[in-house]
């Protein structure tokens, strides 16, 4: 059951990447807590935001960089448990200056019974936003 | 020519918006077909770019190598000082910059004796060739872990060697915020820059070759159209030496025209924004010219404004723009209509320009605001009632859900005073939302308040609405919210409905303070919210998340360790030192977030294990536990916990044996250490500690939060923000059998905590907000109360240099303002000056009381150290210096960090990874060096800092054999503590200064009775005999030198008043004198004629001569002609006496009669209210003389006034029907007795002992010409109604 659920969740996550689409991102952030961030240049951004601000932040991160490739790097079949940390390797470039970036990118998911009410349509919510220059 | 010129001073704004429209054409053209000007010879123009950045560089590197080589041959002409406090202060001079220079002196053998500033030991150098390079002269590049030097030799007249060293560059292995590199060049020139350093040590043929080859210039060939371009150089010494390599990149060419469009975007975007500004100040003035309001140019201007907003999208895109933090939405962002609010600039240019819309609306659509003067029926007044007072409760509530969502959704404390723009950007849009919801309130009731017949059923529907309104909206608003709501808005109602209530400046500044207690009181409350849901959502799960996150980073580096498994047994199967396991941490995830951890690598030798390969940072050795492992040959994960003095470490440890068939080649253990330290919402009272971190919350620090750790007993674990309170047994019972947190209040050093308890790995969390005080929050609202009224004033300030009321221009042409101003002035200064000495002060406080803290720990240290030689004195073994394990413990113990260097140079340390790094140099400072050593201080306490990173040192002395060991330890700054302590003493000061301003102006207002107010008194006296009323005077109790100058004003009038009176009586004699006179004068001259005429009858009758006939015939006809003559001159004297004809013209009364109140209003607004109600879509235009009219207006308002005594109303109604007008000028004067009412429009006749008698008589003249009709009434309760109607034409 979680296993489905978290599956679903990674895939919205990487939709929301490849369309470089923050709306599907917001549907993953909780409105109860904020969102921890770090991300390193070009980025450059650490600290916390709620689920609104997340939303325009990755609407402005959208804007200025395209994503050209986004995929897991953990598999999730074996996963059991409430709490999963998703891997991803994100590649994308700056549409100004063409130059090609590519981030380690981890994302902290909380199953919604622990962080939301049942009523949630996504059942895992991302609680941080973790990266690193590969 | 010059009607060109007028044209375009007249038409300035149109022409201006002309000239930028057509402007912003061109930068769009520019933007949009740019691409092939650019393209055509785009890589010649790179490469000359880049040449020119070369030259730069290599020019600033000169600069670098001269300045040096200048100081060298200044010291080799000049000697230097050969005794150590002169030379050392002689180094000082010389050195410059100690953060990027440095200066060392060395003896013949090598010895480094005395430094300063940035230095490196160069021993083993001195071992070698040094000779020839200091013969030669020659700058050298020298290559020290992370940092790179130029350094020159010169050696001294005693044979003794002067090194100069200049930092080119910090390239630290670990990356953090902290840590940021630095090289020699501007941060400007670093863009699309690499530079690699080669010490004078390597091989550089290879390059020598190369640049032999191309000139010292090699220029990449680009293959593809859109790639960059790269130029290759040298930078080289003064013997040509290659000391440097550069490679610059010029940006590729797409990214040129991405760049240049973006350039021209933003002068696009700029310049059509001012041409809006300049078509919308046409408009405006098109409107306020135009006779009658038009609906199209009103809708064009809301267009414009909408339209300027909308210009704000596709420019905050940009990345010039966007750049800016105020454009940021981490600052504060929420969803909204079309994003109106994605950010601080943003929220605040939305309500900026709703303000600006709502208020056109308000200032230039008066009549859609205006009331109704017809009667409407009940019903309609009822919906009109309650459409008005639901909007009002509605906006009410809108704006409630705007505070809520920008607290919630912003990292900026808006009750945190902050020079941040964001933060004023964010209180000046709630500020003008909250205006703009008074104000459409108020002309909404206003409206209601004209159809209404009483203020009962307004009140009564107010009331019920009210109650469902607190019913169903204000669940999530504490209930002094909802009645401060309810009392602005009972205000509202009171103003709009009772207009001539005296005391509404009273009202409209209650109004203003409740909606300020209002605002402070919602931000408060969302905040408090806010911060326990950071609190109980956000960090719990932080600190429970920790676990996840290291056993995650710990699996994915086991993955990483498995890749080089090769490299791992190679170095199993031949055991030797080596420094894989750095090679191997480096690679791995744990590396990347700076986590603190060890990997070591055993290989399995006759002995069992022995360790050839570790690195660790922030894991010291004795953290690590004896394992007993079992063999295993995959990947296993444990857990345990570690107590080493008394702290208990929590570690995951990971290992894996290696092995080849079956043979057992080694053992690889991860270690990974769990540290509270480590929480990113921590500030660390480590600097080394917070110098790695990677992730911090920067907007956390906004809010004032502790955190603490417990154990199951309730006893302190873990405790950085020194509480000196535990749990209560029965709260430590509810803790424990509660599933979920617990919130709790405690005291602890007289103040109150709110704190929320968690369970986490047999642990009890607790992370707590303190509770604000009365002063707290009194100061809070005061300083909002003040942010506030600046804001009301400067839109005041505004709207009235809008509206051209000149007096307002400047606000220091009152006098009484000049003297309330200077007042607060007095009493402000002497508290801005304390308030900037205060941090100082502060930080002088603290530096002291920690270094003292230090100094206890320096002292311990010492003592620790003497029990460490005088064991090892007991136990006859050789003495050593304390290794690295032995300053661990003294550093666990001390829970600060320690380094010891021996003769300046560290000899052990309790984080020896950030000396192996180069991160911190292994020198110590020069300074602290030379003032033990050679002043012997006792101790010396220096700031340092690492990169971006600053912080304390404190060093004492320990003589240990012949050696001086140094035993130094880094303590951090107390910013936190010294900013916090700084902020409540500035809340109190300022809490002080809003109480002392009160007391100076209400000592200002006392003062003002004596000085102000008799000298307002006087300026309104004389403002009322400049209009003409003689029948005032000024009263003053005091006996003093305001008495005299008030009675002499008094005096003056009285015997102004005398001699009017005199001289209209005089003007009256001598104008009938002077009409006698040409009566006289004319008729005598008809008379004579007549007077002859009927003489020469009578003596032609007496003397019986025959021609009497012809005679009587010729007299009569004399006599008949001359009295035609007389009627004539009595017909010219009547035309005399009458009035020039009318001048009839298309006139609007109402503008008439505002143009004639206006100079009394603004000179009379102390005394009299004027009262202006016109009836609504009526039309007030007729024909007539203007200047006659306004002469009726004027006598009817100066006799008005006049009546008038002390303060009073002057009411004017103005109506109309289509074929006339209708004026009536009501005043609460003394008025007139109804049966002396009937002759007030007699000629000569006044009630005023100084009234000519003419001003009504003429008025009621003036009337007739134009065919109206003017009459009297008394009004009630006193005063006289005039009622006066015209005919259109």
């Amino acid at each position: 059951m979680f296993h489905m659920q978290v599956d679903t969740t990674t895939q919205n996550i990487e939709k929301a990447f490849l369309q470089n689409n923050p709306k599907l991102l917001y549907s993953l952030f909780s409105s109860k807590n904020h969102i921890s961030f770090s991300l390193p240049e070009p980025i450059s951004f650490s600290d916390q935001l709620t689920d609104q601000q997340a939303y325009f932040f990755f609407k402005k991160i959208f804007s200025s960089f395209s994503t050209l490739e986004f995929y897991s790097e953990n598999p999730t079949m074996d996963f059991e448990g409430a709490n999963y940390i998703h891997k991803a390797r994100w590649s994308f470039k700056d549409k100004k200056t063409r130059d090609l970036h590519v981030f380690h990118i981890f994302f902290y998911l909380v199953g919604a019974s622990q962080s939301e009410n049942s009523s949630q349509r996504n059942k895992w919510k991302i609680t941080e936003i973790k990266a690193e220059n590969r | 020519m010059s009607s060109i010129k007028r044209l375009i001073q007249t038409r300035f704004p149109l022409f201006a918006f002309s000239l930028c429209l057509f402007i912003a054409s061109v930068f769009l053209i520019l933007a949009f077909f740019r691409t092939p000007l650019i393209s055509s010879n785009y890589y010649q123009k790179s490469i000359k770019q880049l040449r020119a950045k070369s030259e730069s560089i290599k020019d600033e590197f000169t600069q670098i190598m001269d300045e040096i080589a200048e100081k060298r041959i200044a010291i080799s002409h000049s000697g230097i000082p050969s005794e150590r406090a002169e030379l050392f202060s002689f180094m000082q001079k010389i050195c410059g910059n100690p953060q990027t220079k440095g200066l060392a002196y060395f003896t013949q053998f090598g010895q480094l004796v005395l430094w300063v500033g940035q230095v490196i030991d160069l021993q083993s150098f001195f071992n070698e060739d040094i000779y020839n390079f200091t013969e030669r002269n020659t700058s050298l590049l020298v290559r020290d872990k992370a940092s790179v030097f130029i350094i020159q030799i010169q050696k001294t007249n005693r044979d003794d060697y002067i090194v100069f060293y200049r930092l080119l560059a910090f390239l630290p292995q670990f990356k953090a915020p902290y840590l940021k590199e630095y090289h020699f060049i501007s941060e400007k020139m670093q863009k699309n820059c690499s530079i690699d350093y080669w010490d004078f040590r390597e091989d550089v043929s290879g390059f020598d070759k190369i640049f032999a080859k191309h000139k010292d210039e090699y220029i990449g060939q680009p293959r593809l159209q859109d790639e960059i371009q790269t130029i290759f150089f040298p930078l080289r010494n003064e013997n040509n030496n290659i000391i440097a390599t550069v490679t610059l990149s010029s940006p590729s060419r797409p990214s040129r025209l991405s760049q240049h469009k973006e350039n021209f975007l933003l002068g696009f975007y700029i310049v059509f924004g001012i041409s809006l500004i300049f078509l919308l100040i046409h408009l405006m003035k098109t409107s306020s010219q135009a006779k009658s309001n038009k609906i199209w140019l009103g809708g064009l201007i809301i267009l414009t404004l909408m339209g300027l907003r909308l210009l704000f999208f596709p420019l905050s895109q940009l990345e010039k723009i966007q750049s800016l933090s105020i454009f940021s939405p981490a600052n504060a962002s929420f969803i909204s209509i079309w994003n109106l609010t994605k950010s601080p600039a943003d929220i605040f240019l939305s309500s900026l320009f709703l303000f600006l819309i709502l208020g056109y609306l308000a200032v230039f659509f008066p009549r859609l605001l205006n009331s109704n003067a017809t009667q409407p029926s009940l019903l309609k007044s009822l919906l009109v009632n309650i459409l008005f007072i639901t909007l009002s409760l509605f906006f009410m509530w809108c704006f409630s859900q705007f505070l809520i969502r920008s607290v919630f959704n912003s990292s900026i404390n808006l009750l945190r005073m902050s020079t941040h723009l964001s933060f004023f950007l964010l209180h000046f849009s709630i500020f003008l939302l909250f205006f703009i919801l008074i104000l459409v309130c108020y002309r909404g009731i206003k409206i209601a308040a004209a159809v209404s017949r009483g203020i009962q059923i307004p009140l009564a529907i107010f009331m019920l609405e009210l109650g469902l309104y607190f019913l169903f909206f204000t669940k999530d608003l504490p209930l002094l919210v909802f009645f401060l709501q309810a009392a602005i808005l009972t205000l509202i109602i009171i103003l709009a409905f009772l207009p001539k209530l005296t005391s509404q400046k009273a009202f409209l500044s209650l109004t203003f303070m409740l909606s300020t207690l209002l605002i402070y009181t919602q931000i408060h409350y969302t905040h408090s919210e806010k911060s326990r849901s950071l609190l109980q959502n956000t960090l719990k799960n932080t600190i429970e998340f920790q676990e996840t996150w290291g056993i995650f980073l710990l699996e994915q580096s086991m993955q990483e360790i498995e890749k080089r498994e090769d490299a791992i047994k190679s170095l199993l199967r031949n055991p030797k030192p080596s420094d894989l396991a750095n090679t191997l941490w480096e690679r791995t995830l744990i590396a990347k977030f700076n986590w603190y951890s060890s990997i070591d690598i055993f290989s399995n030798t006759e002995s069992g294990l022995t360790e050839v390969s570790n690195f660790s940072l922030n894991m010291p050795e004795p953290y690590k536990p004896d394992l007993d492992l079992p063999l295993t040959p995959e990947w296993d994960l444990l857990h345990q916990d570690v107590v080493y003095l008394g702290t208990e470490k929590h570690l995951h440890i990971a290992y894996k044996d290696w092995m080849e068939e079956d043979i057992h080649l080694g053992r690889m253990v991860i270690f990974l250490l769990l540290d509270y330290d480590m929480l990113p919402f921590l500030h660390s009272a480590n600097p080394y500690f917070n110098l790695l971190k990677t992730t911090s919350f920067p907007s956390l620090s906004q809010l004032s939060f502790g955190f603490t750790v417990f154990d199951m007993e309730g006893k302190l674990v873990f405790n950085p923000n020194k509480i000196s309170s535990g749990i209560p047994d029965d709260l430590l019972q509810n803790i424990k059998s509660s599933e979920d947190s617990i919130w709790s209040t405690f005291n602890d050093k007289g103040k109150s905590y709110s704190s929320l308890y968690f369970l986490d790995n047999n642990k009890i969390y607790s992370l707590f907000l303190k509770k604000k005080s009365f002063l707290n929050h009194a100061t809070s609202l005061l300083e909002m109360f003040f942010m506030y009224f600046i804001c009301l004033l400067f839109i005041i300030l505004i709207s009235r240099y809008a509206s051209k009321e000149t007096q307002w221009k400047n606000p220091f042409w009152s006098f009484s303002n000049r003297v309330y101003i200077a007042f607060v002035a007095i009493a402000l200064i002497p508290l801005i000056v304390f308030s900037f000495s205060t941090r100082s002060f502060f930080s002088q406080v603290f530096t002291q009381k920690i270094t003292e803290e230090a100094e206890e720990h320096a002292t311990f240290a010492q003592r620790v150290l003497e029990d460490f030689i005088f064991l090892q004195q007991e136990e006859q073994i050789s003495l050593t210096i304390p290794p690295d394990n032995i300053v661990v413990w003294i550093s666990s113990a001390i829970s600060n960090d320690v380094n010891l260097y021996m003769d300046g140079k560290l000899a052990s340390s309790s984080h020896r990874e950030f000396f192996d790094y180069g991160l911190l140099p292994e020198l110590i400072d020069g300074e602290i060096f030379y003032q033990i050593q050679y002043e012997n201080n006792p101790f010396y306490a220096q700031s340092q800092s690492i990169g971006e990173y600053s912080f304390h040192t404190l060093t004492v002395p320990y003589s240990f054999q012949e050696s001086l060991l140094l035993i130094s330890l880094p303590f951090p700054l107390g910013q936190q503590e010294i900013a916090q302590t700084t902020v409540d003493l500035l809340e109190f000061l300022f809490f002080l200064s809003c109480l002392f301003i009160i007391v100076v102006l209400l000592f200002a207002r006392g003062i003002g009775g004596m000085i102000i107010n008799p000298i307002q008194k006087l300026l309104t006296g004389t403002k009322e005999v400049s209009l003409g009323n003689l029948e005032i005077s000024v009263q003053h109790k005091h006996q003093d030198e305001m008495k005299t100058l008030i009675d002499g004003f008094n005096t003056m009038v009285k015997s102004l008043k005398r001699h009017q009176q005199e001289l209209a009586d005089l003007s009256k004699k001598v104008a009938w004198a002077e009409m006698a006179r040409k009566v006289a004068h004319e008729i005598k001259n008809p008379l004579t004629p007549i007077q002859l005429s009927a003489e020469h009858l009578l003596k032609v009758y007496e003397d019986k001569r025959d021609n009497f006939e012809e005679a009587l015939q010729e007299s009569t006809s004399y006599i008949v002609s001359e009295v035609e003559n007389l009627r004539r001159i009595a017909q010219q004297f009547l035309d005399t006496s009458k009035e020039a004809s009318l001048q009839k013209e298309n006139l609007n009364l109402r503008e008439i009669l505002q143009e004639t109140l206006e100079p009394y209003k603004k000179l009379l607004e102390n005394r009299i209210q004027f009262h202006e109600i016109y009836e609504e879509g009526g039309s007030f235009d007729f024909c007539g003389d203007r200047a006659k009219i306004k002469i009726v207006l004027r006598n009817i308002i100066t006799n008005a006034i006049e009546s008038i005594r002390e303060k009073g109303y002057i009411e004017s109604k103005m109506s109309s029907t289509n074929s006339q007008l209708m004026l009536e000028i009501k005043d609460t004067g003394i008025g007139i007795e109804e049966e002396v009412l009937e002759r007030i429009f007699e000629s000569y006749f006044s009630t005023k002992d100084a009234g000519t008698g003419l001003g009504l008589p003429i008025a009621k003249k003036i009337i007739g010409d134009h065919k109206g009709a003017i009459q009297a009434l008394p009004n009630q309760p006193h005063g006289i109604h005039i009622i006066i109607t015209l005919p259109r034409e």
